[in-house]
């Protein structure tokens, strides 16, 4: 049932909170300059990315099966149309949570990144993965570019690398290690535009409270006349199929 | 002093609790508040999933759901939610009222609450519509049912009174103010209205209790009727140009009589807090809105431009993330939006002729005075509205009524012969009976207000004196004298227990608030004059003001709320005022065909005083826009052609 899916979704998403910010602490410990073997740590890195963007997957899954039933299905189901609405605005709300939270770490995993590869990190960027911001609107959708762009470049440069056959081995990790977290980014930033479907723009009318309670009005009074007219062919089916 | 973060903060509070799945349900009252300070996105990120009105009596029933109700604390309101506590149609209830709630009216929820369903009861002030940081509305909109007046100009109706009362009270207890209060001395209505409210604070003194500031808040009630000028006027800013132009309705605005506009425009929203071009541009005038729009145009261009798919061959299997966007659909749905507006703007101003006319007004309402032939040649010219003829001459008529009766006359009978209905020109004499000289208690067109003008924050183009931005509201003159000390006694007189040394001190906070209806002209005074003195050295340095009114006129709105208040005037108010019979023709519409001879020659224009050059540098301006609009305009189609 939807309030149970509901659920699942706010507690995959404080699971998600808790294991990004476990992640936050692994990120900082390696790049910190070490001479010991790392690999276990990066393996650790790798399985808790994987295992954050998965718990993201699961939530659209989620998300998309709360949604309203399509519309004019026939014979009408069980739910009214206000909890049709209501559905429609648990998925929208959700959504929106689940983009701004993958956003975040998003944002993470981008200047983790850059670390790694020694460039510098804007300071807008370290605003938005450490939640001091967040970042909306337009700024929210030049950010999804932008990392799309910086990991789309990294990858390439570390397939040129891989190409190159070198066998510094050190550099061979790292350059695995950067096309992971470019994938990690690069799934993350589809999944922040599947989930724009069902997220309300701000500032468009759709955005008025106002506006959606005058459409709750209109959405009642359409409802009224669909029932009479599905009675009605209900009826008529009766009568010509003898099945009542 | 912000408005708008005032009722947001409780709007966040009364739906940040409890932490579930809820409906929120609000009155016709509470609707606009809650809209113009919030979002649908706001809202639902505080699990409000269902919004809708408690009077809807087609709402299901969830008991999975609790519900939190915004309401006022009106009868049909308390009614509604008794009857919904009878039959609870959620788990739980948390009432909140947007003012002070009586012992009877808890009691009488207390009753209806049979199955103990309300878990929470609290008074949350946010009663006014909160327009901008510096403006709020009451939103009461005078009309036949709900009248401002009483029988005469100077009494409230008593529901508007109430109405009023509540309204103000409730932004003095959300700011947390308890002001000493000062009032138009030519208005019974301001005093009325003053006395009630500090009644009121006295009588709550519980909820007035705040910390005291060294020296008190100011609230200066003023009266519409002392400066009718302003609101009559054609506007030449953006926000208060969509609002006379298009109308402005709890932040939205309809186009749908625009000319082939695209479906998903036919109404759109228009706030700074939800739109980052409006907040930068909404009191830019017309001719910088025409430049900001271009570079706004043009970023959305290069924006495109840098995704096209050439530009970005390199990451081809990522190229498909920046079609489609959330964010692209919405900056370029921005651009098509402001695009729409001024273009529709632009269009009006100039089927209407309004630059010929805006230029004639500004001579009216200013010291420089304007030509009767000016006047005559907009009258005569088919091509020009009669609404806006009827609002040129009662601008005339304000001026010029006392010094050229006659002209007034001749301007009567030259738009009766030219569109304008006997029953519209009729109002001419009513704005002069309710709002004439003999009415007012300050000089709107003496040259003192031009020492307004001179401030930098009230200057029009920087540099460049902008011929449709002469005029300044009447406000901006009270409010200069008020910052240095000279706003007297004898005109805006405190109410009793004010302190014998009231006068002497300069308020930090002074919350102005206007019978009658307040304007976006001067909302956009105050909002550049608190700019100003959040700078040092400004003579209003550290002055924080906030404007309100019983509602936000444009002209249109105001002339019809005259007329509509008229109506339950003495029938006096529709004859020439006094002392004017023997020249100004009646009007009576039960005496069938006038016909009077308009003594008086043609004016002969000795106010007018600034000659030609006026006319040169007005066409200037004027081509500067028309120009600009028409390269916006091509930018944007060459957009949606690509």
């Amino acid at each position: 049932d939807r309030v149970d899916i509901a659920d699942q979704v706010e507690e995959i998403l404080a699971g998600t909170q808790a294991k990004t910010a476990a992640l936050d602490k692994l990120h900082a410990k390696h790049v910190l300059p070490g001479f010991s073997d790392r690999s276990a740590e990066e393996r650790e890195i790798e399985a808790a990315t994987t295992d954050i963007t998965k718990d993201f997957r699961r939530c659209h899954a989620l998300i998309q099966r709360i949604g309203p039933e399509p519309n004019h299905s026939f014979p009408p189901s069980g739910r009214s149309r206000h909890e049709e609405l209501a559905a429609k605005n648990v998925q929208r709300g959700l959504a929106a949570k689940v983009q701004e939270l993958s956003a975040t770490f998003r944002k993470k995993q981008r200047v983790y990144m850059e670390k790694l590869q020694g460039h510098a990190i804007r300071k807008q960027d370290l605003l938005i993965a450490s939640g001091t911001i967040s970042s909306k609107g337009l700024e929210g959708l030049s950010a999804v570019d932008d990392d799309v762009e910086a990991a789309a470049a990294s990858r390439n440069h570390a397939a040129l690398a891989q190409d190159m056959m070198t066998t510094d081995v050190d550099l061979r990790t790292r350059d695995k290690e950067l096309t992971q977290i470019a994938q990690s980014i690069a799934s993350l930033a589809e999944l922040f535009k599947d989930l724009s479907v069902m997220v309300i723009d701000q500032g468009t009318l759709l955005d008025s409270v106002e506006y959606n309670i005058e459409q709750t009005a209109v959405q009642m009074e359409e409802a009224v006349k669909e029932l009479d007219i599905a009675t009605r062919y209900a009826n008529l089916i009766c009568l010509t199929a003898f099945t009542c | 002093m912000d408005i708008v973060k005032a009722v947001e903060t409780y709007i966040t509070k009364l739906v940040s609790v409890p932490p579930s799945m809820k409906v929120l349900l609000l009155d016709g009252h509470t609707t606009p508040i809650v809209s113009l300070a919030s979002t649908q996105s706001t809202l639902l990120s505080h699990q409000v999933y269902l919004t809708d009105k408690i009077d809807n009596k087609k709402r299901d029933r969830m008991p999975h759901m609790k519900c939190v109700c915004f309401l006022q604390t009106n009868e049909d309101s308390l009614e509604a939610l008794e009857a919904e506590l009878r039959e609870p149609k959620y788990g739980e209830y948390y009432l909140y009222f947007s003012n002070i709630l009586t012992k009877t009216s808890i009691e009488r929820l207390a009753d209806a609450d049979e199955y103990e369903v309300v878990r929470e009861v609290q008074e949350y002030f946010a009663d006014y519509a909160p327009i901008l940081p510096s403006l709020f509305s009451l939103n009461h909109m005078p009309d036949a049912a709900h009248p401002l007046y009483g029988s005469s100009p100077n009494t409230w109706d008593a529901k508007a009174l109430e109405r009023a009362v509540q309204g103000v009270t409730a932004v003095l207890l959300s700011l947390k103010k308890k002001p000493v209060i000062r009032y138009e001395k030519s208005s019974p209505m301001a005093k009325k209205l003053g006395v009630e409210i500090q009644h009121r604070i006295q009588s709550e003194s519980t909820l007035f209790d705040f910390r005291l500031t060294q020296v008190p808040p100011l609230l200066l009630i003023l009266d519409r009727r002392n400066d009718p000028v302003t609101p009559l006027l054609s506007q030449w800013t953006y926000q208060a140009m969509v609002h006379e132009l298009l109308g402005i309705q709890n932040g939205r605005v309809d186009l749908s009589l625009v000319p082939d506009i695209r479906p998903e425009l036919k109404e759109v929203t228009l706030t700074p807090s939800t739109d980052p071009f409006f907040q930068a541009h909404h009191l830019a005038t017309f001719g910088d809105l025409g430049t900001s729009l271009k570079v706004y145009v043009q970023s959305y261009q290069s924006h495109s431009l840098a995704h096209s798919p050439s530009s970005i061959n390199s990451i081809s299997d990522m190229k498909r993330f920046v079609e489609e966007y959330p964010e692209f659909r919405k900056l370029g749905g921005n651009v098509s939006k402001h695009v729409a507006i001024v273009g529709e703007l632009s269009r009006l101003v100039e089927r209407d002729r309004l630059l010929d006319i805006g230029e004639v007004e500004q001579g009216l309402a200013t010291g420089s005075g304007a030509d009767l032939r000016d006047v005559q040649t907009l009258i005569t010219n088919p091509a020009i509205q009669p609404w806006n003829k009827l609002r040129l001459v009662i601008l005339y008529a304000l001026r010029y009524q006392k010094m050229q009766p006659h002209n007034v006359a001749s301007l009567i009978k030259l738009m009766l012969e030219n569109g304008v209905q006997r029953e519209d020109a009729r109002l001419v004499y009513v704005f002069l009976n309710i709002a004439g000289s003999d009415q007012r208690q300050d000089d709107l067109f003496s040259a003192e207000s031009l020492f307004a003008k001179g401030r930098s924050a009230l200057k029009g183009l920087k540099g460049v004196e902008n011929v449709y931005m002469q005029h300044q509201p009447h406000l901006a003159e009270t409010l200069e004298n008020l910052f240095k000390g000279r706003l007297r006694d004898t005109s805006h007189p405190f109410l009793e227990g004010a302190g014998p040394n009231a006068s002497l001190q300069r308020p930090q906070d002074v919350i102005i608030f206007m019978i009658g209806g307040t304007t976006y002209a001067e909302a956009r005074t105050v909002a550049l004059l608190n700019q100003e003195s959040a700078q040092n050295g400004a003579s209003s340095a550290g002055t924080r003001l906030l404007l309100g009114g019983t509602c936000v006129h444009n002209s249109s709105s105001y002339v019809e709320m005259i007329r509509s208040a008229a109506a339950n005037f003495p029938a006096s108010v529709y004859e020439p005022p006094p002392g004017t019979q023997s020249t100004m023709p009646s009007l009576n519409l039960n005496l069938g065909g006038v016909n009077v001879s308009l003594g008086g020659p043609a004016g002969t224009g000795v106010y007018r005083t600034s000659g030609e050059g006026v006319s040169v540098q007005a066409d200037g301006i004027k081509d500067g826009v028309k120009t600009l609009l028409g390269r916006v305009k091509q930018g944007v189609d060459r957009i949606a052609s690509q």
